[in-house]
């Protein structure tokens, strides 16, 4: 008989929402800035317009991530930025993850 | 996972790419350089021409910067505060000491911090000018600004024994910055070529 190995403990409570790679980079790609526009987080990210328009939706859903109307050179220009929750949520993963990866020898 | 990535390198990589557009090296080879002008006339038409160079600096990111890389806005609180205060407080420093030579200029006797400053007035500048340079290529991460502080440094450390006006020495360096800020725009409008997003604002 097959006996499973006990479930790591640290692994409970890791965030789904910005554990997937691509919403991984993206939120940290905002927490470095104050705000980003689209065109400038596909750069960063080297995400498609596609894949970056998906992973935000969620992380929108998520609460983690707001649009804001910002103005460049008195013109309207549509910004993205995390939102406190999401950098509070970012804060905690980081320091799940750290501990994670501190048990493993 | 969090070791994969490194949170400074891609502030670090954020900076350095919104900057290398070399707008902000031509905005500051203008200011330089009507600096420069202003100070061969008594016009001061020139300080009008001066104010109206920082809206340029932003309808330069519209037109250029942001069809192709797009737009950020960088933290203004916390990290950042530091070298900000001491940049103002380098700055603050230069106009006082301007201010004490300007006062002390009628003054009889004059005292010996206006000796120190009127014998030793460019190579003063020069490192004032310089440690702000160098504070803010550490703080932005755009490594160009430390040459442009030591030629900033070797301009004004040699402007009072060359025996031309200051104004020259200024209109040198204006060039310098103006010139190398749009050898940059040349080259970065050839490796970034215009983007468009859906549903981004035109």
């Amino acid at each position: 008989m097959v006996r499973m190995p006990e479930p790591v403990p640290l692994a409970d409570g890791i965030d789904r929402v910005i554990h997937e790679p691509g919403r991984l980079v993206i939120m940290a790609s905002l927490y470095v800035v104050e705000s980003a526009d689209f065109l400038f987080l596909t750069r960063q990210t080297g995400l498609t317009f596609g894949n970056l328009s998906s992973h935000m939706s969620k992380l929108e859903e998520a609460g983690y991530i707001e649009v804001v109307k910002d103005f460049v050179d008195r013109k309207p220009h549509t910004m993205l930025r995390m939102t406190r929750k999401g950098r509070a949520a970012f804060e905690e993963y980081r320091r799940r993850m750290d501990g994670l990866f501190k048990g493993v020898r | 996972m969090s070791d994969d990535i490194d949170l400074n390198e891609m502030r670090k990589k954020a900076m350095s790419s919104f900057h290398e557009d070399g707008i902000y090296d031509i905005t500051i080879g203008l200011l330089v350089l009507i600096w420069g002008f202003s100070s061969f006339t008594d016009d001061s038409t020139f300080i009008v021409i001066w104010v109206a160079v920082f809206p340029v600096y932003w309808w330069m990111k519209r037109r250029y910067t942001l069809p192709r890389i797009g737009m950020v806005r960088f933290a203004r609180k916390g990290e950042g505060s530091l070298p900000r205060v001491l940049v103002t407080a380098l700055i603050a420093a230069a106009l006082a000491a301007s201010l004490v030579v300007w006062w002390e200029a009628n003054q009889t006797p004059k005292s010996f911090f206006y000796y120190l400053l009127t014998n030793n007035w460019g190579i003063i500048l020069g490192v004032c000018a310089a440690a702000a340079g160098v504070v803010y290529a550490r703080v932005s991460y755009i490594p160009r600004f430390y040459a442009y502080s030591a030629v900033t440094l070797a301009i004004f450390g040699t402007a009072q024994y060359t025996g031309l006006p200051f104004g020259a020495h200024l209109l040198a360096l204006g060039v310098i910055f103006l010139g190398g800020g749009l050898y940059l725009l040349y080259r970065f409008t050839k490796k970034y070529p215009e983007q468009v997003v859906d549903g981004q604002d035109a």
